[in-house]
């Protein structure tokens, strides 16, 4: 079946060879300078030590600290809404015209821009709500900026559970909600958690919804209630390269942040990866 | 009894998302809206020497006064000198110790300069002024100017024009950038990629758009911002360019797994047969694939600008934030997510400059709006479900 090949069609499949890998090469060439320019900065005293002397020296703790809090926030809210929300769209919404346009609303928000987001926390949470530059803020801004990803994952996680398991349950005389409780939610369950964890990863390196909601420039403090502002790892990074009082003198300090920041997502993001792929092979879908 | 209840409680949470969209769409535009019928100069007035026989100024001739480009002959004022007196400079007119009566008197005592004019607030303008009238066309300064200047003194330029043009360009280039190679990743990937290799691609494409924008906004101003300006022996790297190719980049997982998701539910038939007739992989690929999926390329062409046009952090650290009119892709620019970074923290609430802001949020939010509605409408029907 095999024809002789071209030349320009042999042209053309190394070129789209050399683009896919030179794509890929530049994301290992940032991982790696990053890598490379920020182990040595990296140390126990640097992860649990508080700023020192403006931002030139001392750790980014309470950076870390209030990263972890704001995402735990927004995650603990979206995580409930959206799979609440993708139950709905899966398994309870009986008018297809009604399904079909909170699909629309989803799709909708998911292509909103992150800023556009910051911009309404700050109007409706900051302000309206009096909540003020607050973790509690920060943390339901992203929670909506995630809502639309966690919905569509949880409503596919309801929807690859086999009907004949819900239909079974229903036979035993369960009740559709007993049904959704015993059967759905727990098989469902390991793929929910792997959207979750995604979201972690994509919450934990924003920067725009946060600007305005609860990062703090500089607040080398921890957190005491989700009612403070505090100093977010992804914010830090940007204040260190744009705003340091002397640019030279806090770049190691940057280049420590932003490979703490990677490391982070980037466990997140493989972490979701697998599981996965784990699934994937457990379940065959 | 419990069924119903448990029901009304997801139903309620699927819900949200309607309240997400109205409560922002309110709320944006509740903040936005002010911009366009309040003015930014309510607590000042406007007032020239007794003399001069002008009734009424435009905004920009007040900001050529003041920037000393214009002299009250071109106004239709008297052959004096402009002398402008405001907020922002009347540093210049005290001496010594600043209590409010000094100020009045010294005020009182410029009544001799025939080329006067005052912009300040009422409790500070001398009796001797005659007053004049500065109307604000909010809508015509803000989509009619080419100039943003949010807090100039005492008149500011708040228009969108050299924020929206920086955005086109960034787009513009980041679009370049990412349909083709988006296109060329999908292509290999779905034809060229030994299956063994297809997961972990996928695991990077995953990694590149989980990758959190102000690190690649880092990595940018520390390499490719260099690379650039040696590269164009440009004064600064920060520039359109740099902006648009590393959204480009960043923006590649979107495209090429919208491409490619159309490119493997293509009906094998249809290939196969290809294929019977004799043709080649690429001819396949370019005669028969390409086209089938065009309405595809098109809806992830449009999301892809959607996703680029809404991106702050990448443009607000590699592009410059020089918020004037570019020419080249080689000038710095200013987008619009930038703008709105860099300066609703410095804006106070519920000051002009903010409302103005909000609006441009407003302003953001419908073009994205549009582009992704545009993007599901014409999406081919067999993946709308």
């Amino acid at each position: 079946m095999r024809k002789p090949k071209r030349l320009g069609e042999e042209l053309a499949t190394w070129g789209v060879t050399f683009i896919s890998w030179s794509a890929i090469g530049i994301l290992g060439g940032v991982l790696v300078f990053l890598l490379y320019k920020g182990v040595g900065v990296l140390s126990w005293s640097f992860l649990t030590e508080p700023m020192r002397d403006g931002m030139r020296g001392g750790g980014i703790a309470p950076a870390i600290v209030g990263s972890l809090w704001v995402t735990m926030v927004a995650i603990l809210i979206g995580g409930v809404i959206g799979t609440a929300a993708g139950a709905y769209l899966s398994e309870f919404a009986q008018q297809p015209r009604l399904k079909r346009f909170i699909e629309f609303l989803v799709t909708t928000l998911a292509g909103i821009p992150s800023i556009v987001y910051g911009l309404f926390g700050l109007a409706l949470f900051v302000t309206a709500l009096g909540l003020g530059a607050s973790i509690l803020a920060g943390g339901m801004t992203l929670a909506l900026l995630s809502l639309p990803l966690l919905i569509r994952n949880a409503q596919e996680a309801f929807s690859a559970v086999p009907s004949s398991l819900k239909q079974a349950s229903i036979g035993l005389g369960a009740s559709e909600t007993q049904t959704f409780f015993r059967i759905t939610f727990p098989i469902a369950l390991p793929r929910i958690l792997t959207g979750l964890v995604l979201a972690t990863g994509r919450v934990l390196g924003e920067t725009a919804p946060v600007l305005f909601t609860v990062a703090a420039y500089y607040l080398p403090t921890y957190p005491h209630s989700v009612l403070e502002p505090t100093m977010l790892l992804p914010y830090h990074l940007y204040a260190l390269i744009t705003s340091g009082v002397n640019i030279r003198e806090t770049y190691p300090m940057a280049f420590g942040t932003a490979l703490v920041l990677l490391i982070l997502t980037l466990c997140f993001t493989l972490l979701s990866a697998y599981l996965r792929y784990k699934l994937k092979k457990r379940y065959r879908v | 009894m419990k069924d119903k209840w448990a029901k009304r409680v997801f139903q309620a949470a699927a819900g949200t998302t309607f309240l997400i969209l109205l409560g922002l769409t309110f709320f944006l535009f509740r903040e936005g809206m002010p911009a366009l019928y309040r003015s930014p100069y309510e607590e000042l007035v406007f007032a020239v020497h007794p003399a001069n026989p002008v009734q009424q100024l435009s905004t920009n001739a007040v900001r050529s006064l003041v920037r000393g480009e214009k002299s009250w002959r071109e106004l239709g004022g008297p052959d004096t000198p402009a002398v402008a007196v405001h907020l922002g400079n009347i540093e210049r007119y005290l001496s010594g110790p600043f209590l409010p009566g000094q100020l009045q008197r010294k005020l009182d005592s410029l009544a001799h300069l025939s080329g006067i004019f005052l912009a300040l607030p009422a409790s500070l303008m001398p009796g001797f002024a005659k007053r004049i009238r500065v109307p604000w066309r909010g809508g015509a300064e803000i989509f009619g100017s080419s100039r943003w200047s949010p807090t100039y003194e005492p008149v500011p330029a708040v228009g969108f024009w050299p924020l929206l043009v920086g955005s086109l360009w960034v787009g513009a280039i980041g679009l370049f950038v990412v349909v083709p190679l988006g296109i060329a990743m999908a292509i290999y990937v779905v034809e060229f990629l030994p299956a063994r290799l297809y997961y972990p691609v996928k695991v990077m494409w995953e990694v590149l758009a989980g990758l959190p924008s102000v690190v690649v906004g880092f990595w940018g101003l520390v390499i490719v911002v260099p690379w650039v300006q040696r590269l164009f022996h440009l004064s600064a790297g920060e520039t359109a360019l740099t902006a648009g190719l590393l959204l480009g980049w960043m923006t590649l997982p979107l495209m090429a797994s919208l491409v490619e998701e159309a490119l493997q539910a293509i009906p094998q038939l249809l290939y196969e047969s290809s294929y019977g007739l004799g043709a080649t992989q690429w001819q396949t690929i370019l005669r028969l694939k390409i086209p089938y999926i065009l309405p595809s390329i098109a809806t992830a062409t449009l999301l892809s600008a959607g996703r680029i046009l809404g991106e702050t952090m990448v443009v607000l650290m590699v592009s410059g934030n020089a918020p004037i009119l570019p020419l080249s892709p080689l000038d710095p620019v200013r987008t619009l997510p930038a703008t709105l970074a860099a300066e609703l923290g410095e804006a106070p609430v519920g000051s002009y400059h903010y409302h103005v802001l909000f609006l441009m949020g407003v302003f953001l939010f419908l073009l994205t709006l549009a582009l992704n509605l545009t993007a599901y409408f014409i999406r081919p029907r067999d993946e709308k479900a």
